[in-house]
């Protein structure tokens, strides 16, 4: 059975690309905002959690403290157009596995995807 | 009664009773009652001129020293055998010292005093006579005449004297008041000038001539000029500062004084100097203008820091608008990166057209942002021509999906760059359609209003709150979920360019109200 991925990110065009680079290998789910994702986490088991930090309503890094309360397991890779350093983003490195810029090395996020939980 | 007279009067009379002690029958000898009364009269005199003038001055001590005069000159004559001289003479002087120094209400019972002391000396020398021998009769009235005369006189001679010294103590007393009022207005020139010089704005007087009557330190400090080379000068002949003249001008000939406004002067060097002033106007007693008050204060340093300010807020904006536009683009250039990635190993075409589609999305988003990016930072030379706002606001309005009315009057026709002016209503629209839901409906109307062409737009969507209205027009700010933050700052911007001005007011729950000013076209108006 394959590994079960979240995408979560307001660009449509994202989370196509996302999924049509992951498909091969794993289940893809996706949603276009924080709080489905936090539900859809919740309620079913995900191998790991693609998520952006730049979108409407709930914002992603507050996301990502309210699923590590529920979830301390899942590995989470933030992918955003923020850079952590010119941007002055605050993140807790404890709470995320890798945190990729925008625009995105596919094969490099394929191999770091493949350390974190296999194929 | 003046002292000194009088005492000296008496000398003189002590002296003629010596006299006619010395030449009487029995003459003066030393140690015999005339020798002793006439060196009592003398001291007596010392201690008179030692009285104090207060007591002298009294009217009964005054006739008590005159009484005294007559009786002691009398027993003098009496006690030397003067009867048989012509002694009643030293009698006119004592009546006229009598009269001299007290009034005539005094000297009239010396008189009478005098003629009974007289009358029973000759009575006694010569029992024979008669009271009503001619001799003696003849003599009588003069006494009192002389009583008279000379009381009336001194009288006269000591009001005239009064009045002179009355005239010359209110003298004095004037010329004190005068000199104080001058003073007083010395001091109070000076305080005024004090404060004029103190105060840290330029402070330039003229008259209706537009002559300088009054500059302060400031004001010669700002104009570069010396108060020498100005004060009491026309203000016309000033150069550099026309413009201000102009405006003092305005003033004066309109009677209305000018509140806070600007313009730019020469200083002595040369130097363009930016001045915000008021003119007060100064009016005479029947409220004609006699001249005016300018207080300015230069502007320089003020401008200086504005545009610091302008400048920092320029800044800002671009490290805002730089940080925006970073991460704007990233997103469609990992769309168009990322699927040109995946293009490489797909050979089947339908899944090629599907990525190659998705690039194109990308380049096109990317060109929308720099268009935005474009229109809101880039200044430009905007050609005005005649815009017909009915026609462009019919046709952003058409495809709409919620109900809309317009409504015209009149035509509406508005000097503008059509692109600009359609970017500026599409932005305004679409807000108002994204506030509304599916039973909204916009309401458009347009009318005149002085020269301006209004355009109102009604949504009754879910309106702004206070805390965003403050902001709406600033660039980044957005409510929106996708929105750049540069959709209104952009129409500021357009209306801006046009010289107009636009108007949103909003209640929560209840809607929006957006009022664009637009110039109106005329005919005449040639493009600029």
């Amino acid at each position: 059975m394959k590994k079960k991925i979240l995408i979560c990110d307001d660009e449509e065009s994202i989370r196509l690309l996302l999924s049509e680079t992951l498909k091969e290998d794993y289940d893809v789910f996706q949603t276009d905002n924080a709080r489905e994702a936090i539900k859809m986490i919740t309620k079913d088991n995900f191998d790991l959690l693609i998520i952006d930090i730049k979108m409407p309503g709930t914002h992603g890094l507050e996301a990502i403290e309210r699923i590590r309360e529920r979830n301390k397991v899942i590995p989470i890779i933030v992918c955003s157009a923020y850079r952590l350093m010119e941007d002055d983003v605050v993140i807790k490195t404890s709470d995320v596995a890798a945190f990729i810029t925008k625009p995105i090395d596919l094969k490099g996020l394929k191999t770091k995807i493949f350390e974190l939980i296999g194929a | 009664m003046d002292k000194k007279i009088v005492s000296l009067l008496r000398f003189v009379l002590i002296l003629s009773t010596i006299l006619v002690m010395t030449y009487s029958r029995k003459g003066l000898h030393f140690g015999e009652p005339g020798y002793i009364i006439g060196l009592i009269y003398l001291i007596s005199n010392i201690i008179f001129i030692r009285l104090p003038a207060k007591l002298i001055a009294k009217p009964k001590v005054s006739f008590a020293i005159f009484l005294f005069d007559i009786l002691v000159i009398s027993s003098a004559v009496y006690f030397t055998g003067g009867v048989e001289t012509d002694f009643y003479l030293i009698y006119f002087l004592a009546i006229f010292i009598a009269s001299v120094g007290q009034s005539t209400g005094g000297s009239i019972p010396i008189a009478i005093v005098a003629s009974v002391i007289y009358a029973w000396f000759v009575y006694r020398s010569n029992p024979d006579i008669s009271l009503l021998d001619s001799r003696f009769l003849i003599r009588i009235p003069f006494l009192f005449i002389i009583s008279l005369t000379s009381s009336y006189w001194a009288e006269s001679t000591r009001k005239e004297l009064r009045k002179k010294e009355e005239l010359e103590k209110f003298n004095v007393e004037l010329k004190k008041q005068v000199e104080k009022i001058a003073a007083e207005e010395i001091e109070l020139r000076l305080y005024n000038e004090k404060i004029i010089n103190s105060v840290a704005s330029g402070i330039i007087a003229v008259n209706q001539k537009g002559i300088v009557t009054t500059i302060n330190p400031e004001a010669e400090k700002v104009l570069g000029y010396k108060k020498e080379n100005i004060s009491g000068y026309n203000i016309r002949s000033i150069e550099g500062i026309d413009q201000l003249w102009d405006k003092i001008d305005q003033a004066m000939s309109t009677s209305k004084p000018i509140i806070r406004d600007e313009v730019e002067i020469l200083n002595a060097e040369k130097d363009r100097i930016p001045i915000g002033f008021n003119v007060t106007l100064l009016t005479g007693l029947n409220g004609e203008v006699t001249g005016c008050v300018v207080i300015f204060k230069d502007l320089s340093e003020v401008r200086r820091l504005e545009a610091q300010l302008k400048h920092a807020e320029r800044l800002t904006y671009l490290g805002k608008m730089a940080s925006w536009v970073a991460h704007e683009i990233r997103n469609p250039l990992t769309s168009i990166d990322g699927f040109a990635q995946l293009l490489i190993n797909t050979k089947d075409s339908k899944i090629m057209n599907d990525y190659i589609a998705e690039i194109r999305k990308g380049t096109t988003r990317i060109n929308n942002i720099i268009s935005d990016i474009l229109a809101f930072a880039r200044a430009r030379k905007i050609e005005f021509l005649r815009v017909d706002l009915k026609e462009l606001i019919g046709s952003i309005v058409r495809d709409l999906k919620i109900k809309v009315v317009v409504s015209c009057q009149d035509q509406a026709l508005v000097r503008g760059e059509e692109e600009s002016l359609r970017r500026l209503f599409v932005n305004l629209i679409n807000n108002s359609v994204e506030a509304m839901d599916e039973n909204g409906m916009l309401k458009i109307n347009f009318y005149r209003k002085n020269s301006w062409i209004v355009t109102e737009i009604i949504d009754n969507g879910k309106g702004i709150s206070e805390k965003d209205l403050k902001n709406l027009f600033t660039p980044f700010f957005t409510t929106k979920p996708r929105g750049t933050g540069l959709g209104l700052a952009i129409v500021q911007k357009i209306v801006d360019d046009h010289n107009g001005k636009i108007e949103i007011k909003s209640e929560l729950g209840k809607g929006t109200t957006c009022l664009v000013y637009l110039n109106e076209y005329q005919e005449k108006t040639r493009s600029v």
